[in-house]
């Protein structure tokens, strides 16, 4: 078998991973040292409650933890009076669309100097696999135990809303579903930051990973399914690029 | 030299002027009756002075703002109204109870629960004292009585926040808000910058969280936040507590305790109430939380009876109760969003002069 990436240890330490096995955060973390290694400049962080907050102790810069779905303001703030640091939000979807989803817009809107990375596992994985605006139709879950319905609604395409705002200067989609999907990841956020030194705007990153403990699935399974299900509704690519068009 | 300055103008304005003066470098917020001038005082002056204004989509933004602004070394606040402070509440639990960063809000109450009423109300005395927002913290919540104390109490509410890592509520109201006096400004101090230590290589705000070792049931790491907050509290309900007497020449029947705007109007009552023969004095609690409880137990220890006056249905009572321990002898209030005329004043208490038959 033919090794694609090494851990990096440093990430590890001192504490070990809380992450289920086959969760693709763990991935994204990784991802994420991988890039903040490359550049000059440590980012700061700042992480919603969630599953996400796991990576708290592993993150490759400061850190602080924000109320549930309104790190993107948190990390608007800091970055107003601080406009010569990277400034990144770590965000699942159910905070960024769910219970945020008012401030990550206008987050948005206002366009942001900053890097949000939305963590999309389409699932409240933290509390135990309940309903978020991001589950599939038809998808089980323990507040849908029948699956998710019409009288639910839709999954929302809440990147898709955005990508629509002059604020955005950059969004991407990536999937976390092969060994490539995690180098996509990587230069997903390698680019999201390059944005916002450039200063163009909101760059978001947004990244579809697998829970299969929540998902009732093995890790197989759940890969396939990100590749079947999750990315006909969620397309993967290049949602907003406006580095040099300025406002489209 | 001082270069204090002179100004006429409401007590919303007033507060953006202390806020400049103390150093006040971010404000969020979003619009309320009554706070909403505030909002606007600081986006015409916030870019005079080179200071950063950001209106929000809301006060859950605002607030949010405001803590990330303080986590970057500045000296941030907002302004809303007991209904926006709801909004506010869990950021506040977060940001000034868990991660200890300082800032300041200003809440100028209005009465009523929901939507309420538009004028004046003490009503979001228990909000603000018991600390809104989830777990066990507190906020140091200072209480003005006029426009120039607003002012006083705006500056030295950063100051507190910066020494005890918490945000400090100024808790005015809607007559506070509207009235319009004159004020001094004191001398924008020389305030050292506070020493920027997020984003320099710290790691973790508050690594006890991710130290704990909740499979092994291993709370010990933060029971020792736990203390050293409980300690913080216990130093600040030590040193902080603050509050005024007036009309108290030792020869008192009835003592008044009321706050802010009410206890001003209280004051001026003093000398109707006098003319009519009553020896009554007020005590006016300036910090609520810390409750002066000593200050007030010592005023109302020589007066045969203590009413309490309050714009709500009866919330500060509840400490005056624990600092006097007893229930006061009486309770005059309005509600409503209705503040008595000092002669309405005078009436209700000489009413219960009588009712209570104080004599010497």
């Amino acid at each position: 078998m033919k090794v694609v990436a090494e851990p990096n240890s440093t990430a590890l330490a001192p504490h070990g991973f809380d992450f289920c096995p086959g969760c693709g955060y763990g991935s994204v973390l990784l991802a994420l040292t991988d890039v903040v290694a490359e550049l000059d400049q440590k980012p700061v962080f700042m992480v919603d409650i969630g599953c996400v907050d796991f990576m708290t102790a592993h993150m490759p810069g400061d850190v602080i933890m924000g109320p549930h779905g309104r790190t993107g303001v948190l990390a608007s703030g800091y970055k107003r009076m601080r406009p010569d640091h990277l400034v990144c939000a770590i965000q699942g979807d159910g905070g960024f669309m769910g219970l945020g989803a008012a401030e990550s817009l206008h987050t948005a809107v206002r366009g942001e100097q900053i890097t949000i990375i939305v963590l999309n596992n389409g699932v409240l994985a933290d509390t135990g696999g309940q309903l978020a605006a991001t589950t599939l139709v038809g998808k089980a879950t323990s507040t849908t135990p029948q699956g998710r319905g019409p009288q639910h609604g839709p999954p929302l395409p809440f990147l898709e809303m955005l990508a629509t705002l002059s604020g955005v200067a950059y969004a991407e989609r990536v999937a976390i579903d092969s060994a490539l999907g995690v180098r996509r990841v990587r230069r997903a956020i390698a680019k999201a930051f390059e944005v916002q030194r450039s200063g163009a705007g909101l760059s978001i990153v947004e990244v579809l990973s697998a829970c299969p403990t929540h998902w009732r699935m093995d890790s197989v399974q759940a890969w396939e399914y990100i590749s079947e299900s999750v990315r006909t509704v969620y397309p993967t690519g290049v949602l907003a690029d406006r580095r040099d068009t300025g406002d489209e | 030299m001082s270069t204090a300055t002179k100004h006429f103008a409401s007590g919303n304005e007033a507060i953006i002027d202390a806020a400049l003066a103390a150093g006040c470098h971010f404000f969020a917020g979003y619009p309320v009756t009554p706070a909403t001038e505030i909002l606007e005082a600081a986006a015409l002056k916030f870019p005079q002075h080179g200071r950063v204004m950001v209106p929000t989509e809301g006060e859950i933004a605002a607030i949010h703002m405001v803590a990330g602004a303080s986590l970057a070394g500045f000296r941030a606040m907002t302004a809303t109204a007991p209904l926006g402070l709801s909004l506010m509440s869990e950021a506040l639990s977060f940001f000034s109870g868990m991660t200890e960063l300082p800032g300041v809000v200003v809440v100028q109450q209005r009465w009523g629960p929901g939507d309420g009423s538009l004028g004046p109300g003490q009503d979001g005395y228990n909000q603000a004292t018991r600390a809104c927002g989830h777990g066990d913290f507190k906020m140091i919540v200072l209480a003005p009585k006029n426009v120039q104390e607003l002012v006083d109490l705006t500056i030295e509410a950063f100051d507190l926040a910066e020494r005890y890592g918490l945000f400090v509520l100024v808790l005015g109201d809607q007559l506070l808000a509207i009235a319009s006096e004159q004020y001094v400004v004191p001398d924008p101090a020389a305030r050292p910058a506070r020493s920027i230590e997020f984003g320099s290589g710290i790691g973790l705000v508050l690594p006890e969280l991710v130290a704990v070792d909740e499979t092994a049931g291993d709370f010990a790491a933060l029971e020792r936040v736990g203390r050293r907050w409980e300690q913080k509290f216990a130093a600040i309900q030590r040193d902080e507590p603050r509050a005024e007497r007036c009309g108290d020449d030792g020869n008192v029947d009835l003592m008044i305790v009321a706050y802010g705007s009410l206890a001003r109007i209280a004051e001026y009552t003093l000398p109707q109430l006098r003319q009519l023969g009553m020896r009554v004095a007020v005590v006016r609690p300036i910090t609520l939380w810390p409750f002066p409880s000593d200050a007030v137990r010592s005023a109302c220890a020589d007066a045969e009876s203590v009413v309490v006056a309050e714009l709500s249905m009866g919330q500060m009572i509840d400490d005056v109760t624990a600092a006097i321990g007893r229930r006061p002898d009486g309770f005059v209030n309005w509600l409503g969003g209705r503040a008595p005329s000092t002669e309405e004043f005078a009436s209700k208490v000489a009413a219960q002069h009588r009712e209570l038959g104080v004599v010497r």
